[in-house]
């Protein structure tokens, strides 16, 4: 991959595993307890679907496997985000951000419009 | 690892169909019949009707390893789910059942259009693979001395072989049709 940015748009699911790697390296489990704390439990990500995304953003050169946790528990796979990870979440941040201005702005021109009408 | 209480039983299911035999393992458990060792043709059962169990099925294809499938085990048994065996490429899990936790393993669609791409290409392959033997066994049966094959075992051979490449057509198209649903097509 030349850039992060090719990556773009993210998925749901990729953009939350490279959120909760932004901090630092962390495994499955770790990923997956961020994410639910981090969505207030409205976003689950199902064992499946992390295993084929964390393979996928291996692949994609968005993250890299950082060895087993050193921690209590040495069976985990650890992994971590690369710079091409990190350019792909600001790209993506840069992207919602545009989507969501544009959204408010229609939505505030035409709830003025309305206004200016029932004058 | 047989024991007295395992209740056998003949399995028998389509992979382009799989969630329907997850549905009906979750049924069986529900009923207090629960799967403990999956199997090629037979299953082991228990019974115990104080508990129940939600069964997932996942087609994985790339764990040549030991260290990958530790690392993939590892990953299902953190998300609460105890594998209990597989066949093929096909592993089994299972979770006791709850009416809030997630039951799914594919939470999105691009990681359950993933698992049935894997699916499909081996239905691919195996198909593929399969005409050259038919095209040899059909053109062996209509050239081969009579003495050596006899014109009814060589039609049976060839019939076995069209019923195998047309279930696998079959399959591949049905695991097409899953996918172009995904897509929203």
């Amino acid at each position: 991959m030349e850039s992060g940015k090719d990556a773009l748009p993210l998925t749901e699911a990729f953009y939350y595993i490279l959120v909760a790697l932004y901090g630092g390296p962390s495994h499955g489990y770790g990923i997956m307890q961020d994410v639910e704390q981090m969505s207030r439990g409205r976003v689950t990500i199902g064992a499946g679907t992390l295993y084929t995304a964390l393979n996928t953003l291996v692949k994609k050169q968005l993250i890299a496997s950082a060895g087993l946790d050193r921690g209590a528990d040495a069976r985990r796979k650890m992994y971590a985000i690369t710079d091409h990870g990190r350019e792909a979440l600001h790209g993506e941040l840069d992207r919602l951000e545009l989507l969501l201005q544009n959204g408010r702005h229609a939505i505030s021109r035409k709830g003025s419009v309305e206004h200016e009408h029932t004058k | 690892m047989n024991t007295q209480n395992e209740i056998r039983r003949l399995d028998l299911w389509w992979v382009w169909n799989y969630e329907r035999e997850q549905q009906r393992l979750d049924k069986a458990s529900a009923a207090g019949l629960h799967l403990v060792r999956p199997g090629k043709l037979w299953s082991f059962y228990n019974r115990d009707d104080s508990t129940r169990y939600v069964y997932r099925l996942d087609y994985q294809t790339g764990l040549r390893t030991a260290a990958a499938r530790r690392d993939y085990l590892n990953l299902y048994q953190d998300a609460g789910w105890t594998h209990i065996g597989s066949w093929m490429n096909w592993r089994y899990f299972r979770r006791e059942w709850s009416p809030v936790a997630v039951t799914e393993i594919y939470t999105d669609k691009e990681s359950l259009k993933a698992q049935y791409n894997r699916i499909r290409t081996v239905l691919g392959v195996v198909f593929l693979a399969e005409m050259p033997i038919l095209f040899v066994n059909a053109v062996n049966t209509a050239t081969a001395p009579r003495q050596h094959i006899s014109p009814a075992s060589g039609a049976v051979a060839v019939g076995l072989l069209l019923a195998a490449i047309g279930l696998l057509g079959y399959g591949f198209i049905a695991m097409t049709r899953k996918i172009r649903r995904l897509n929203g097509r």
